[in-house]
């Protein structure tokens, strides 16, 4: 459980607060990692471009990514992680606003493993993030420990 | 010569009548003439003979004696006394051998005569007009003792026969004066009958076809004349006929000739070998050649020599179809081109077989063919470019709508979970009212977020591509149908479904049809204890309609036209949910399928949707 921590990809910092109130209010505590756009991502797994100080040693449980960020999106996100051999397993959710069909089948074409929407009613999105810690940081067995 | 002669015999009938009656005259007269001249000369020849016979046997009688005893003065007497006898040549007397013994020419006295006939027979030496020469023997008792011998020449004979000849000469010559004058006098009278016809005939010869000959009476010459008569007002009704079709002919000639020469279209009229028989003026005028000079040009030099190639298949294919069509270009004298449209044709002309081509100058709607093929350029063009703009205004709207969906609903988010956060966290330090504040704020925030979310169906509905499938429409109804009821268990709703209900359109957007009508009557029978849901099918004029029927709330169809405009309502949020983007929905789909929707209905009555699918 130490080790499992999550990173969550969001430039938005009202989504960011949002996010984390709801993991404490669902008893997550593993770590929380936020990068603010998709070149801080890579930085941070692959040891790319600004961040590639920040990397840690081991892999996020899951990785929550939004599609909308600057620089480098999330779906261009996504596809360098699954073109590394290293992120190439990482389990990946999509969060985010939109749900244009397009969007989702490009997300799960480039390899992600859920997509899911965030909902405007913040009793829904609560029970979303509830759901998506208690199955990805509890439930799921991770590729690499 | 001989032909002068024979004009001026036969030169008229009255003459030919005339010789011919003088030449029968003349022959009868002188064959009767000859033939009495004949007869008279042998009665004078038998006259003479039988004279000298008579003589000669009255002289033996009576010079027996004197024979026989040769009494030579006696019989001298005897001869001498003979001589009363004016024709008397000569009177002889001899003995049995010839010799002499008297003679009228005493100088001939004891002469022997050579010729005296060997029988002492009578023998008629000589007879003729010139003497009769008759010897006979003197006999004495039977007894030829010496012979006589008369000669008779009637000097006056040949006179008497040549007055014959002469007086039938004469009368010969009377004859054929008096044959031919009655002749010329009967001739007159026949001919002058002629003779009025003649000159009819000379007149109307001479231009004056009025005139008609007048013979009277019934012979010959009044049939003939009646005949020709007949025959001149024959002639004169088919003068006037054949006058009369001339002139048709030559006024149909001319016209001909005006229509051919003011013709709008060149005509050129040729054999099959290529040769100009006509062309019109049109023709030269267009090509620029005097009329001469464009007949004695080939049928080839017509074409430009790019089109001259085709000139063989032409007339080939004119020679099978009787008809044909084309265009070709025609090149003037000066070089320049003529687009030209050709009608062809197989003619008879003047008994031969023609080709007649009526060609029309198309080079104005050749212009304006270019024009138009310039036009339609442009206006690919244009449509290329108007595609291009309406398909970055289709991604403009993309975009927006995508924004729409991801920006907008990000600072809904935030209202609500921060409210939310407020209510939770801070909760005891609001009162009621600011809980109730809060509450509000959330409901209007989540409102709002359906509303993007209704806009954006609506966006996407108007850009998808549309499928063309057979939809069977029962089936989905009654899914549809269940789903519903699933979601309120308790009600007690009839679903009336016709059974396999077919549509062609796109089964995604007819089942949001669906699902938004049936929806919507589900919706507005809430509150009925019992309800009815009826999906079907009827022809209304001929096209296939297709309904969804309830009895709920219904609704006054004075707001019929609100029903389908985006966001009206006709019931407050609290009587029926909803954001009013339902059959805004609907119509968009079923116009975009060609189709129109209605909805009939009364306050409290139900309502009937009815829609069409034009591709049905």
């Amino acid at each position: 459980m130490k080790n499992k921590w999550i990173l969550l990809v969001e430039d938005n910092a009202d989504d960011e607060e949002l996010t984390r109130r709801a993991l404490k209010k669902n008893k997550i505590m593993n770590e929380l990692i936020v990068a603010r756009d998709g070149a801080e991502v890579l930085g941070y797994l692959l040891g790319d471009g600004d961040h590639a100080g920040h990397n840690k040693d081991s892999l996020p449980s899951v990785i929550l990514l939004d599609l909308k960020l600057p620089k480098i999106d999330g779906i261009e996100v996504l596809r360098r992680l699954r073109e590394n051999e290293k992120t190439a397993h990482v389990p990946v959710v999509i969060l985010t606003s939109s749900e244009e069909e397009q969007d989702i089948a490009i997300a799960y074409k480039n390899g992600c493993n859920s997509y899911i929407r965030k909902p405007v009613d913040f009793v829904q999105f609560n029970e979303a993030v509830q759901n998506l810690g208690l199955y990805w940081l509890m439930l799921n067995e991770p590729p690499v420990k | 010569m001989t032909s002068g002669i024979r004009l001026f015999l036969f030169g008229s009938l009255r003459r030919q009548l005339i010789v011919g009656v003088a030449a029968v005259h003349a022959v009868m007269m002188t064959l009767f003439i000859a033939d009495i001249a004949q007869k008279q000369k042998a009665a004078f020849l038998d006259y003479q003979l039988r004279q000298a016979i008579a003589l000669v046997s009255n002289l033996a009688t009576s010079s027996v004696n004197g024979t026989a005893s040769h009494d030579i003065m006696g019989l001298q007497e005897l001869v001498d006394a003979q001589t009363v006898y004016q024709e008397l040549k000569f009177a002889i007397v001899t003995d049995v051998n010839g010799l002499v013994l008297a003679h009228t020419d005493h100088a001939r006295v004891g002469q022997h005569l050579l010729d005296m006939p060997t029988d002492p027979i009578q023998k008629i030496i000589s007879n003729s007009l010139t003497l009769v020469d008759v010897a006979t023997p003197v006999l004495l008792m039977r007894h030829h003792v010496g012979w006589i011998r008369i000669g008779i020449a009637q000097t006056g004979v040949k006179q008497k026969l040549n007055d014959i000849s002469r007086k039938g000469l004469l009368f010969t010559l009377v004859t054929i004066l008096t044959g031919s004058l009655l002749a010329w006098v009967m001739g007159r009278q026949f001919t002058k009958r002629l003779y009025v016809i003649n000159s009819v005939m000379k007149e109307v010869q001479a231009g004056n076809t009025a005139v008609r000959s007048e013979v009277s009476g019934s012979d010959e010459a009044a049939d003939l004349s009646a005949g020709f008569n007949s025959m001149l007002d024959k002639l004169a009704q088919q003068i006037v006929e054949r006058t009369a079709a001339i002139k048709d002919l030559r006024e149909s000639e001319e016209k001909y000739r005006l229509l051919f020469d003011s013709a709008g279209d060149a005509i050129f009229i040729h054999d099959t070998d290529g040769r100009f028989l006509e062309v019109n003026s049109l023709a030269c005028e267009r090509l620029g050649y005097s009329h001469a000079e464009l007949m004695s040009l080939p049928l080839s030099k017509l074409d430009t020599p790019e089109q001259c190639q085709y000139v063989q298949d032409r007339v080939v294919r004119l020679m099978e179809q009787g008809h044909h069509m084309f265009e070709t270009v025609h090149q003037r004298k000066d070089g320049s081109t003529v687009p030209t449209e050709v009608s062809a044709r197989k003619i008879n002309w003047d008994g031969q077989l023609a080709m007649m081509n009526i060609c029309r100058d198309i080079s104005k709607w050749k212009l304006a063919e270019e024009e138009i093929r310039q036009l339609n350029n442009k206006l690919e063009q244009r449509v290329i470019e108007r595609t291009a703009q309406l398909e970055i205004a289709y991604q403009e709207m993309e975009s927006f709508a995508y924004s729409v969906s991801h920006d907008l609903r990000g600072p809904l988010r935030s209202i609500d979970g921060f409210s939310l956060a407020l209510l939770e966290d801070c909760g005891d330090k609001l009162d009621d009212d600011g809980k109730n504040y809060l509450r509000r704020v959330r409901t209007a925030t989540q409102r709002m977020a359906q509303l993007i979310d209704d806009i954006l169906k609506l966006s996407r509905v108007t850009r998808v591509n549309m499928a063309s499938e057979t939809v069977n429409l029962s089936t989905m109804a009654v899914s549809i149908a269940e789903e519903l009821r699933r979601t309120d268990q308790q009600r007690k709703v009839e679903f009336v479904i016709k059974d396999d209900v077919l549509a062609k359109g796109d089964p995604r957007l007819l089942m949001l049809v669906l699902d938004n009508l049936l929806g919507n009557a589900w919706k507005f029978t809430y509150g009925r204890a019992e309800a009815r849901i009826e999906f079907g099918i009827s022809n209304l004029d001929g096209k296939t309609a297709y309904f969804v029927r309830d009895d709920g709330a219904g609704f006054d169809m004075k707001y019929m036209d609100k029903l389908f405009t985006a966001f009206q309502r006709l019931h407050t949020e609290l009587e029926f949910p909803g954001t009013g983007i339902g059959l805004t929905l609907v119509q968009h789909i079923i116009h975009r399928h060609g189709g129109t929707v209605w909805a009939e209905g009364a306050v409290d009555q139900g309502a009937t949707f009815w829609f069409t699918l034009g591709n049905k």
